[in-house]
């Protein structure tokens, strides 16, 4: 990331609550064009609920957000003009059932984006030759594995040609063996030079693949840094415990 | 048993088309009533369903007022009232239209709450994606949920039209020529096989359920549903 390029996102003081509950309290954090950013932290630290707010899924109940040197509107119709452009990956898929994996990736571009049928057909074959899923085009959900679902939501989200991507936990809903195939095609869509926000749970991955890790606390992003930097050396005492955590479970799953 | 009475041209004739060209009924006017009934109720169904399921609050309680007051009355009452009330106001209605008025208002009751069941089963997950690329309200509904909606009551929906078919049969009441009242005519005037008559109206309206419903679980595969009714996408 260069310190001269303009931002594409900046989130000032967000706040959200649900009730009596803080989720976020004072959220800070500013994403170049190109940037990869890891958010980690303990479940119930408020990633997902900061996701959500970046696209609208959460209305924030402070602070501001700057999408591409705009204010983010509030307004329903500039919510979804904000949605076209910033793409979303659920932990759960929620591909829709109806729909076979081609028209679950060619309906943005042809009812949102207005594209013709072929147009959006055209994009919805390019784009799952691009997660690898050529032969499974006109197969229905029900019909795929969980990897190949989760592959399937990438397609479909960059089928709207965002210029952010959201991942909320990608792999956390899938079968340990099938982690890798969703995790290979996000790290070829950061050397193609997406600009992405992931939480996940899968440290290897934000090592290699994160420009910058922010580490979550308690509704606080509590330190960013570079992903060597914070594995090896974690400077706020709740990254050290999460991180000695976090490499204690790897080590004993591995039995090393 | 006479069944030779009961099994003559003109007979069977008159149960499957009436008195066609004159007046068209029997069996092909009780398919007549049923196939703009399923139509017509299963739109105002959705509608309904879908308003008292996500509408604004004072169409939410009108949708929910019109499901509490149709299906708390009975369907014949109904198409009475259907037939004799209309006059009062200045219009008289032909038997065919009152029994599929009644017919129409009375099922997208029953059919609007088998929708709001649909509608319970979409997970918040589908309805954020589909949120999540950008897409208004009317498109969340169209493209996303009704679908999603009309694919899991496949089953109830079949229920509920075996139903209407069968109701048709009321409309012998204002004097209907559809199946049961021309099977009626026939009984009146051969009065020596009620038994042979009635058997073969039962054998007709089983032949006709069972077809319906075979024809409805061809949409309980995926693939056939997509074919059918996703020609938005396509």
């Amino acid at each position: 990331m260069s310190a001269s390029a303009a931002p594409l996102l900046e989130i000032e003081n967000l706040n959200k609550r649900f009730g009596a509950l803080e989720v976020l309290k004072s959220v800070t954090l500013s994403i170049a064009p190109g940037e990869v950013v890891a958010v980690c932290g303990a479940s119930g630290s408020g990633k997902s609920t900061l996701l959500r707010c970046i696209n609208g899924l959460e209305t924030p109940d402070g602070g501001r957000l700057h999408f591409r040197g705009t204010e983010v509107p509030t307004t329903k119709s500039g919510l979804r003009e904000l949605r076209c452009h910033i793409g979303m990956v659920f932990q759960s898929f929620n591909l829709f059932p109806h729909l076979t994996a081609a028209q679950n990736v060619s309906l943005g571009p042809r009812k949102v984006l207005g594209k013709s049928p072929a147009e959006a057909n055209e994009i919805a074959r390019t784009l799952l030759a691009r997660v690898d899923l050529s032969d499974k085009a006109d197969s229905f959900p029900d019909f795929l594995s969980g990897g190949q679902q989760q592959r399937v939501a990438i397609a479909r989200a960059l089928a709207m040609q965002p210029s952010l991507m959201l991942f909320d936990e990608p792999t956390s809903a899938l079968d340990p063996e099938m982690v890798n195939e969703v995790l290979d095609v996000m790290g070829k869509l950061a050397q193609a030079g997406m600009t992405m926000i992931i939480v996940s749970h899968e440290m290897n991955f934000a090592r290699e693949v994160a420009d910058r890790v922010a580490f979550m606390h308690q509704g606080d992003i509590v330190e960013t840094a570079a992903p060597e930097d914070f594995f090896r050396a974690p400077r706020s005492a709740q990254a050290q415990r999460f991180v000695g955590t976090v490499l204690r479970q790897r080590l004993s799953i591995t039995g090393e | 048993m006479n069944w030779q009475l009961v099994f003559t041209e003109n007979n069977i004739r008159r149960l499957l088309i009436g008195d066609f060209p004159d007046a068209l009924g029997g069996v092909a006017l009780t398919l007549v009533l049923t196939v703009i009934g399923i139509i017509g109720s299963t739109l105002l169904g959705f509608l309904i369903g879908y308003l008292r399921f996500t509408g604004p609050k004072p169409l939410r309680y009108a949708a929910a007022g019109y499901v509490e007051f149709l299906r708390n009355i009975p369907l014949l009452v109904l198409i009475f009232w259907a037939y004799f009330a209309p006059p009062y106001f200045g219009v008289t209605p032909s038997k065919f239209t009152s029994v599929l008025v009644a017919m129409v208002l009375f099922n997208a009751a029953y059919i609007a709450e088998v929708v709001r069941s649909g509608l319970l089963s979409v997970s918040i997950g589908q309805i954020e994606a589909a949120r999540a690329i950008g897409m208004s309200g009317l498109q969340q509904a169209l493209y996303v949920m009704l679908p999603i909606a009309a694919f899991n009551t496949v089953p109830a929906m079949t229920s509920r039209y075996i139903t209407l078919l069968k109701n048709t049969s009321l409309a012998f009441l204002i004097g209907l020529a559809e199946v049961t009242e021309i099977g009626r005519q026939i009984n009146n005037r051969l009065l020596v096989a009620p038994v042979e008559v009635y058997t073969l109206l039962l054998a007709i309206y089983f032949i006709l359920n069972r077809s319906l419903s075979a024809g409805m679980r061809l949409f309980e595969d995926r693939r056939v549903f997509n074919r059918v009714f996703c020609f938005f996408v396509r």
